[in-house]
């Protein structure tokens, strides 16, 4: 009896120390929660872009300007990535249907069954960085934050053919839009993009009609 | 007619050689237990084809048919479609697949399209084979300074993008874009599913529908693999399925697994149901240990019929042997009039005597029957007629002289019905006027029966795996293409033969599209001419090309390794232009798509087209090696080769009717015998026009049966009505009629449409020809003078 009375503190105890240790939580999970609050409400987004590709065939690295527009939800998505500099180019995306063109918007190249897969892969993926869909992000990453001074995630995804072997957000102090993405490849060239002019569920510019 | 057998002479024959056996009986019963065992083992090891080839009419147009069906891709993969509620569950979508797929045990199937990006360099060495005179001035113009400029600004914009990480390896192994010349002729067919490059699985336009390509190991006619596989899927979806995901699975292999747990599942209650009422029948009608020769007759003759088969066929048709068992029943049928012809209690050599004669030319009747078939023109209907005659004629053999020699075949004795009862004379008028009705409604129903010899609508669960096909066919595989087999003693001839009805096509129509595996495997010839134009350019140009490319790649910025893959891909060719080579360069799922393996060792490979087509304006030399590939045309040849047959209808008709007159030697009898059959027929034929059931090929095999039994007892019945020996064959026909009754007929409670169909016909055809043989016969007939003249 005496052995029971002194057992069930010690008991309480641990599950008190567990709870708390479980609402203390990851500070990647927190960040991504409190980032998904403002990402998840995403209707439309337009941003101006800055891009910096580092590859092993080049001897300096590719830099690029361009915009990106995003609109609709629940399956009706579309995106516009159009590059500005040094070469006009860029895609359209919408309902599952993709084209590149490259001078001209109205230079359409038609996108095979296999570059449209690759298409449909690559803006999913855009989708799921730019919202922080949480449960989607951790299904297919293995989520980690990097610095707990500033706010970004580091996502490594789960699945070996995927575009990049590492992914680094780095979001805005409001939480409420991403600043820049780091995309790093298998063989160690990357991609930076940094976000400016980000305007959030507001009407799209008519630069997103190409 | 002097060289026929006399009928007292045969008459006297079973009892003469009754008398020898008996006298030997225990050698007899030892040398045919050997003989049965033998036959047992032998017919054990029968290899049985399981497939629908056999099925297909001899002629050449069939087998390349056949050939053709069973090569496309939907009867060499299985596809599990996963569709979620809501777009944007596409990797959750993916984490099922790959579940499933770690739950499928590898020997079963393994997954068709594998997420692989081709290897560039690989895929290179197929461009030494495709450079013909207009790819040599493409190729010399890509070497021009300009051009170089050109494709390295191309190059710096395409690995630029957000989306050039693929694009590099391209890049640094064919910087000048020679790639165009091997992609433009790859074919982009129906039945290619191009996986998601992250997720692995292709998915549909929407997101909201996965497909999982899988290519098992075993055949599609290997019923048990078949089976396992869908039960090893049905198993892992309901385990991880999660809430608002949906499943649907298509192909070949689903049907032959609902075939399979069907005809499993109709077995256990049937064959349940089926004893009881043959237990019943015998118990109530027969009462003697003897009976239990009854049951066993029919298992031995089918047993030395099997070994008989697998000494003259290697390999013999599975399904042809499942229709050739509905004959049985009358292989049973002789036991039982033997076994109450013992009974009467005068001993065996009089039974068999007086049993004989009719049982003989009923075998024989059956017998005529399926001969005729053996001159039909379908394998599948010649191996029913094999077995059905194999087996009546060791039943008839088995009745007449082993069961006489087994204990307790002759008792209890039953008391023998009154003579006057049974001598019986046929009026002409009533026989007449009751074939003549007969008659005219048999052929009324005939006209009006609906034929339907498709194997789809034979299937279980049929329409509901047809209608998943159809949704996963317009959702996957785009428009609808006209696919064509192009089939010839090997592959380099099948693919010569494709190249030019390829060739024909376009020239005819240049609004089509063919999509096959000849373009990008030129013939034998045409790719040593490419070659040899490939290793002169090199020879020529490649220093200066490798130069060039250096120097101008270094003032745009590359670094001076980021091509030194190119190197490798400017080397001649290697080896001799083979399917192989595609295998090698990474295009195996295309190889096997196009050009499935073919089961006789003969190559064929697939044509598909969309756009107008006429086969017909082809040349004539060319038509005989392509086949297209629709299941409608496919039942329409069959339907054509029934037609062509429908003569050995009549033929079986005059030749049983010839039998009749035979036995009987009076048209009126004759005709008075063939009233149960008749009867049985109509009967069938009526049921079937007013219930709007068209006539299949299950049910046309249950027909001949129950048209078999029911010949039997009309030759029984009316030979009884003439002979003073009461052999006891109402007793007979009767006990007979109830045990195929409880034993096919409960058929008609099966879920299976084919086995259904079976049960339906043998209902209807033996309600219908027992109380005929037994009951109207003598209503047609009047009570004859005691004495009066024999006939067989």
């Amino acid at each position: 009896m005496t052995r029971r009375l002194l057992f069930a503190p010690a008991c309480a105890l641990i599950c008190l120390w567990a709870a708390g240790a479980a609402r203390a939580g990851d500070p990647a999970d927190d960040l991504l929660r409190n980032a998904a609050a403002h990402g998840m409400s995403v209707h439309t987004l337009f941003a101006r872009f800055t891009q910096e590709k580092t590859l092993q065939m080049l001897v300096a690295p590719l830099r690029s300007s361009g915009y990106f527009c995003l609109s609709g939800k629940g399956g009706g998505d579309r995106v516009v990535w159009v590059y500005e500099t040094p070469v006009r180019s860029g895609f359209t995306y919408e309902s599952g249907k993709g084209s590149f063109w490259s001078k001209d918007p109205t230079n359409i190249r038609p996108v095979s069954a296999q570059e449209g897969a690759a298409l449909s892969a690559m803006v999913r993926s855009l989708l799921t960085w730019v919202r922080i869909e949480p449960q989607r992000l951790r299904e297919e990453h293995v989520v980690s934050m990097p610095d707990p001074a500033v706010p970004s995630l580091c996502l490594r995804p789960r699945k070996p053919n995927s575009f990049f072997s590492e992914v680094l957000i780095r979001f805005a102090p409001s939480l409420r839009t991403v600043e820049s993405l780091r995309f790093t490849d298998a063989d160690g060239g990357g991609v930076t993009l940094s976000f400016t002019d980000v305007r959030l569920n507001s009407l799209l510019p008519a630069l997103c009609d190409p | 007619m002097k060289s026929l057998p006399r009928p007292s002479a045969l008459g006297s024959l079973p009892g003469v050689a009754h008398a020898w056996l008996y006298r030997r009986r225990g050698a007899v019963l030892i040398a045919l237990g050997l003989v049965f065992a033998l036959c047992a083992f032998a017919g054990a090891g029968l290899r049985l084809d399981m497939g629908s080839r056999i099925f297909f009419p001899d002629a050449a147009k069939a087998g390349r048919m056949a050939a053709a069906l069973e090569s496309t891709p939907f009867s060499r993969l299985l596809l599990v479609e996963l569709s979620s509620d809501a777009p944007g569950r596409e990797a959750e979508l993916a984490a099922v697949a790959s579940r499933l797929l770690a739950d499928i045990p590898s020997d079963l199937a393994e997954q068709a399209s594998r997420p692989t990006i081709p290897d560039p360099t690989a895929m290179l060495r197929l461009l030494p084979y495709l450079v013909d005179a207009q790819a040599l001035d493409e190729l010399r113009q890509s070497i021009l300074p300009e051009s170089i400029g050109y494709a390295l600004h191309e190059v710096r914009n395409a690995i630029g993008a957000l989306w050039g990480g693929a694009a590099s390896a391209w890049a640094r192994a064919d910087p000048l874009n020679f790639r165009r010349i091997v992609f433009r002729r790859l074919p982009s067919p129906e039945g290619a599913f191009f996986p998601d490059p992250v997720l692995g699985y292709p998915i549909s336009r929407d997101g909201r529908h996965l497909l999982l390509v899988l290519r098992p190991t075993r055949s599609l006619h290997d019923v048990e693999a078949a089976t396992r596989l869908i039960a090893v899927l049905e198993h892992s979806l309901a385990a991880h399925l999660p809430p608002g995901v949906e499943s649907r699975i298509a192909g070949g292999y689903r049907h032959t697994a609902a075939n399979a747990r069907a005809i499993n599942g109709d077995i256990g209650f049937l064959a349940t149901g089926s004893l009881i009422g043959i237990a019943l029948v015998y118990l109530i009608l027969v009462r003697s240990v003897g009976m239990i020769w009854l049951l066993l007759a029919p298992v031995a003759a089918a047993t030395l019929a099997l070994g008989a088969v697998s000494l003259a066929f290697p390999v013999f048709s599975g399904l042809a042997l499942g229709f050739g068992a509905s004959v049985l029943g009358i292989a049973e049928d002789y036991a039982t009039h033997v076994h109450f012809a013992l009974r009467s209690g005068q001993g065996a050599r009089r039974a068999l005597d007086a049993v004989m004669p009719s049982l003989f030319f009923g075998c024989l009747i059956n017998n005529a029957g399926f001969g005729v078939l053996l001159f039909s023109g379908i394998p599948a209907v010649r191996d029913v007629a094999v077995f059905a005659i194999l087996t009546l004629g060791a039943g008839f053999l088995l009745a007449v002289f082993i069961l006489p020699l087994c204990p307790f075949a002759d008792m209890p004795v039953f008391p023998p019905r009154p003579l006057a009862s049974r001598r019986l004379q046929p009026v002409g008028r009533r026989v007449a006027c009751c074939v003549a009705a007969l008659a005219a409604l048999c052929l009324f129903s005939l006209h009006r029966l609906d034929v339907d010899i498709s194997p789809r609508t034979m299937g279980a669960d049929a329409a509901a795996i047809r209608q998943d096909a159809e949704e996963l066919r317009q959702r996957w595989a785009g428009p609808e293409k006209t696919v064509l087999f192009v089939g010839a003693a090997n592959l380099p001839d099948a693919l010569a033969c494709a190249r030019r009805i390829t060739g024909s096509i376009r020239a005819a129509s240049p609004a089509s599209a063919v999509a096959g595996i000849s373009d990008i495997l030129p013939d034998g010839a045409t790719a040593h001419d490419n070659s040899e134009r490939w290793a002169l350019f090199l020879e020529q140009h490649r220093a200066a090309i490798l130069a060039r490319l250096g120097e101008q790649a270094s003032e745009a910025g590359f670094s001076p390794h980021a091509f030194t893959d190119f190197a490798a891909v400017l080397v001649p060719a290697r080896e001799e232009a083979s399917p192989a080579l595609l295998r090698d360069a990474g295009l195996g799922e295309i190889l096997s798509l196009f050009c499935p393996p073919q089961q006789d060792g003969t190559g064929g490979t697939l044509l598909f087209v969309s756009g107008p087509l006429d086969l017909a304006a082809l040349p004539a030399e060319l038509q005989g090696c392509v086949t297209p590939v629709s299941s409608s045309a496919i039942e329409e040849h069959l339907l054509g080769q029934l037609h062509r047959e429908k003569k050995l209808v009549p033929i079986a008709w005059c030749l049983c009717l010839a039998i009749l007159l035979l036995c009987f030697r009076n048209i009126v009898k004759a005709a008075l015998a063939a009233i149960p059959p008749l009867c049985a027929g109509t009967c069938v034929l009526a049921y079937l026009t007013m219930t709007a059931t068209p006539m299949t090929l299950a049910a046309g095999a249950a027909l001949t049966m129950v048209i078999g039994l029911a010949a039997d007892h009309g030759i029984t019945a009316v030979h009884e009505m003439e002979h003073d020996f009461d052999a006891g064959g109402r007793r007979a026909m009767m006990v007979a009629s109830l045990t195929t009754l409880a034993g096919m007929g409960m058929l008609i409670c099966a879920s299976h449409p084919a086995l259904k169909a079976m049960g339906e016909v043998v209902f209807c055809g033996l309600l219908a020809e027992a109380p005929a043989a037994v009951w109207l016969l003598p209503l047609l007939c009047r009570k004859a003078a005691i004495g009066a003249s024999q006939a067989c």
